[in-house]
């Protein structure tokens, strides 16, 4: 496919990226860069060719198929709306948490919220725990004769292996900035 | 605080249940055809390192995602390979995490943390933080009235017959006091037929500046490619940038994609 803005061209053979990502990657990768020849770069000095789509604009076959598959089942429909919150889990057993819930665009007051543990996923459910941070997405679509529904996704955020020296560094810090924030308000 | 509700299915609702709507201070972006954000930094790597293994073993995908990884490559000069719904490539001088979904958004930037804080070694440069949408129009005109509004063809229609906008790419200051710029990107859509392609790219270079530029010439004069030697000494300028201004990042690129998407107008 190839098309530009202002005149309707003919479909012509379309160059995937010319990148090792694109030879690499088999997933549905857009690239780094505003033009990519370079897979990661963060700047349009590396641009690809002239008349080409840059390496972000294009996909794997595997890819491309199941968007056409998308686009051929799609009923007409509309994203009226996809909040995100970042949560701490306050209580948990096995059967629901309770998280305390800040808007990412930090606008919205704050709220709790009961979920199902088991909605974290058999992997992250039985290892969650109270202070743990999860991530909530919820969108509403409105489709043509159907009406309004709502998807939501809660995920356990992962913050890699510390070691209790790292911790104990952490908490020191903290302290020495309460002492400090102490003494302004002396 | 409101107890309110609960989104999941065989919900236990407390009250009442939240309404998800459109918040008057957030853009109306169009219907997305593909949605996905990008870290990119620059620096100096290890690309052996990098593995599905490396990453459980470290804690930052799960056994579901280790279970799901499809490795392509893993050498001494380049690893690619996804793990689910994260992508990762990593060369010599790169490292680029990638995810198509929307709702993982976050937790990708928590792996490009979680990678930096377990090599606290690594000398970095650049951080790039991408977000890429295609998004279909209805009809052929509301299409080109994007192209032609950004590259009017009144300029080229007596010397290129039909001419035809392939490329725009629009860089802007940096609106905080890091270094680098923000970069816009419109293309005709490779994916989706009669689609648009909005890439918006936070290119951060890993230091603060006292003040940004104030004049296109002097944007243009400032900070050439390269400018910037990787050192691990930037490593916590990196964090902190993926920390703090991730959010303001992808809402900069909200407020991005729904201006181009704007420029259609009613002719849909």
């Amino acid at each position: 496919m190839s098309q530009s803005f202002g005149t309707i061209e003919s479909p012509s053979a379309h160059r995937v990226s010319e990148t090792l990502l694109e030879t690499g990657n088999k997933a549905a990768t857009p690239d780094a860069g505003p033009s990519a020849a370079s897979i990661v770069a963060t700047t349009p000095g590396s641009s690809t060719s002239v008349g080409q789509p840059s390496a972000a604009n294009t996909v794997s076959a595997a890819a491309m198929d199941e968007v056409h598959r998308q686009q051929q089942t799609r009923e007409p429909f509309q994203v009226v709306g996809m909040q995100k919150w970042v949560g701490r889990i306050v209580e948990i057993d096995d059967e629901v948490f309770t998280a305390e819930l800040t808007s990412v665009s930090g606008t919205s007051p704050t709220l709790l919220a009961d979920f199902q543990t088991r909605n974290l996923g058999p992997d992250d459910a039985p290892n969650a725990r109270p202070g743990d941070i999860v991530y909530v997405t919820v969108r509403s679509v409105e489709a043509v004769g159907r009406g309004s529904t709502m998807t939501s996704n809660v995920r356990l955020r992962r913050l890699g292996r510390w070691t209790q020296s790292e911790v104990d560094q952490i908490e020191e810090l903290t302290r020495r900035k309460m002492r400090s924030l102490a003494d302004l308000v002396d | 605080m409101p107890h309110l509700w609960c989104l999941c299915s065989n919900a236990v609702y407390h009250g009442i249940r939240v309404r998800v709507s459109r918040r008057a201070d957030q853009v109306e972006l169009p219907v997305l055809a593909a949605d996905s954000a990008t870290v990119v930094l620059k620096g100096a790597f290890n690309p052996s390192i990098f593995s599905p293994a490396w990453l459980l073993a470290q804690d930052l995908i799960g056994k579901d995602e280790f279970g799901a990884a499809d490795v392509a490559m893993i050498q001494r000069d380049i690893a690619t390979f996804k793990t689910g719904w994260l992508n990762l490539v990593c060369t010599n001088d790169g490292l680029q995490l990638i995810t198509d979904l929307s709702y993982e958004f976050e937790r990708c930037r928590d792996v490009a943390i979680g990678i930096l804080q377990t090599l606290r070694h690594t000398p970095l440069a650049y951080i790039g933080i991408n977000r890429a949408v295609h998004f279909q129009l209805d009809s052929d005109e509301a299409w080109h009235a994007i192209g032609d509004t950004l590259a009017p063809k009144d300029y080229w229609e007596d010397i290129l017959r039909f001419p035809g906008m392939r490329v725009l790419n629009i860089q802007g200051a940096r609106p905080d006091h890091y270094a680098g710029r923000v970069h816009v990107q419109v293309e005709p859509s490779a994916l989706v037929p009669r689609a648009v392609f909005v890439l918006h790219n936070d290119h951060f270079g890993l230091q603060t500046v006292e003040a940004q530029p104030d004049s296109r010439a002097e944007l243009t004069l400032t900070e050439p490619e390269g400018a910037i030697a990787a050192s691990a000494d930037r490593l916590p300028l990196a964090l902190e940038i993926l920390s703090n201004e991730w959010a303001a990042s992808m809402s900069r690129a909200e407020e991005a994609i729904a201006r181009v998407a704007g420029l259609a107008g009613n002719r849909s």
